[in-house]
């Protein structure tokens, strides 16, 4: 299979908000109720397409604790890419979500395309950052914003897809494809193809 | 009555100075503090001859009868430990409850006990967890500067896995003193720094092949042995067989990082230089690392041939690598004088005027 696009995307948030538990439910449909801590960053990939172009996701999933925020540059250098994500029943971690936009913003490629995920829905009960504040917020800063359990599955795949389309959609519109489509021609066996159906899944919101 | 004041002088020659007098009123706690109490849980065959967990129980605690297990007795040997160990730590987890801080370290170790060694029982469902938890957060009291950082959590653990409470906590302080771990950890990471600049020296070296398949890919050292000096592969090898590793480093301290670290990218060489992209390349090199049977299949992709390999042949192995540790030497020279030594003045030990 040929790729026509390759996208770094970067998660970033407070430790144990999910970030991995996420990228790896949408990488490998895994749910570990026992993640591991991540020290440093794990790097995963997934092609998946979408409507005719077909794109290599490569997912950096980073760190949490804000000690490890020295080494984040290294991470989100040239990711085209954030998926921001925070616990809902965790209000603190919301605030870390606020101060990584406003450190992507004035750091990383101008062109990033940021998405918000609010993960751990299923335990809405404990809910601590009113949704209506989450997406308003997001609303603000450009970025869209998603409801999320790693546990369930839901929203997941929507919201990595969701930052695909928006950096496509950067893309056509500044008319020439941005760097990283630095395609190359090879087979790709490892992870299954995803079609991402035309139109919009629900979970956004 | 007014306790005399705790000299620190039998441990390590920085501290010597070093006194509690800012807590000296204190009279010693009870054990009280130490429970519930920890128990080795090695299965290491001679120290289960020392004590026997069932006729122990914590009524009749006295930390100086657990014994640690050979091992962990044998690092011991590689470090000056305080003589009044004991009572420093207790005096340590006493402020920590009498000052009890809502600070980034104290939160961050609460979030991760749960995240450490997530499928043993003993750290995830048992005593283990308050034990490490009371752990780090004395260390965090003891050294202010540093704190607790994601990573500690794993070497402490391991630790605790072979020795008993105090000891743990005097070997954790010494690999962070004694064995610069402290670098590591530091705000900014220059032991990170410093490391990965050694290997990228050792990678020229001794793989010239796979570094240029790295540069060209994008692929930094930093991306994949971070993991690995900040848990000095802790959080890579199952805890039971950990001390394989532990037991080189004790004794020839980062020399035996370096080996090893060059010792596995040799043995993955083939793969790595047949991967083509950064995620691809790292990959064979930090497998998802969430359950002990897959910690397992790791040192089996290391296997040459019909060697039947595990962590403590590959420690093994490791050791035997020649590297040029003349030139890793100068390398640490050179940064050990590029950097100020002025962090390791625990808050709590006062310098007598």
């Amino acid at each position: 299979m040929e790729v026509d696009r390759e996208f770094k995307i970067v998660t970033l948030g407070e430790g144990r908000v999910g970030k991995t538990s996420l990228a790896m439910r949408y990488v490998r449909g895994q749910f570990n109720e026992k993640e591991q801590s991540t020290t440093n960053a794990n790097f995963l990939e997934k092609n998946i397409r979408i409507n005719e172009t077909s794109i290599k996701l490569n997912i950096w999933d980073t760190a949490g604790q804000e000690r490890f925020r020295a080494l984040a540059p290294n991470y989100y250098r040239e990711a085209k890419g954030a998926l921001l994500v925070y616990d809902i029943t965790d209000k603190e971690s919301f605030w870390k979500v606020v101060s990584w936009v406003e450190e992507l913003k004035m750091q990383a490629d101008k062109d990033i395309s940021f998405v918000i995920a609010g993960n751990k829905c299923d335990l809405e009960l404990d809910r601590q950052i009113p949704k209506e504040q989450a997406i308003a917020y997001a609303k603000q800063i450009g970025a869209a914003h998603y409801s999320t359990s790693a546990k369930s599955g839901m929203g997941v795949n929507e919201c990595f897809e969701e930052i695909a389309k928006l950096i496509l959609d950067k893309e056509s519109r500044s008319g020439s494809p941005i760097r990283s489509s630095k395609a190359r021609s090879r087979v790709i066996v490892k992870n299954q193809e995803e079609v991402v159906k035309k139109k919009k899944s629900g979970g956004c919101c | 009555m007014d306790h005399p004041d705790i000299e620190l002088s039998s441990y390590s020659g920085i501290k010597s100075d070093y006194t509690l007098s800012k807590y000296s009123t204190f009279s010693f706690p009870e054990p009280d503090h130490l429970k519930p109490v920890h128990y080795p849980q090695c299965s290491c065959k001679a120290s289960q001859k020392t004590f026997s967990k069932k006729k122990l129980n914590s009524s009749s605690y006295n930390p100086d009868i657990v014994d640690s297990c050979p091992f962990a007795k044998q690092w011991t040997q590689h470090l000056n430990m305080p003589e009044n160990g004991k009572e420093l730590y207790t005096t340590l987890i006493q402020i920590s409850l009498e000052t009890p801080s809502l600070n980034s370290s104290v939160r961050q170790i609460e979030l991760d006990a749960n995240r450490t060694f997530p499928e043993n029982e003993y750290f995830t469902g048992g005593d283990g967890k308050v034990v490490l938890k009371r752990l780090l957060t004395a260390f965090s009291k003891y050294n202010q500067t540093i704190g607790y950082v994601q990573g500690m959590n794993f070497i402490a653990a391991t630790l605790l896995w072979h020795s008993n409470e105090i000891d743990a906590f005097w070997l954790f302080v010494g690999l962070t003193e004694d064995y610069d771990l402290r670098e590591s950890f530091l705000t900014g990471f220059p032991g990170l720094a410093k490391h990965c600049h050694i290997l990228d020296f050792l990678m020229i070296e001794q793989l010239p092949n796979l570094y240029s398949h790295f540069v060209q890919n994008g692929v930094s050292v930093q991306m994949f042995a971070t993991d690995w000096c900040f848990t000095l592969f802790t959080s890579l090898v199952p805890i039971e067989e950990s001390h394989w590793i532990f037991g080189k480093f004790f004794e020839l301290k980062w020399t035996f990082f370096y080996k090893l670290v060059i010792e596995i990218l040799d043995r993955l060489q083939e793969k790595l230089l047949s991967c083509d992209d950064v995620v691809n390349i790292l990959t064979p090199l930090k497998p998802y690392q969430s359950s002990p049977k897959n910690w397992r299949l790791f040192v089996k992709t290391l296997q040459k041939g019909k060697e039947k390999l595990n962590w403590q042949k590959l420690a093994k192995a490791a050791e035997k690598r020649e590297i040029d540790e003349k030139g890793v030497n100068t390398l640490l020279n050179e940064a050990y004088n590029r950097s100020s030594h002025n962090d390791t003045g625990e808050e709590y030990f006062n310098k007598p005027v």
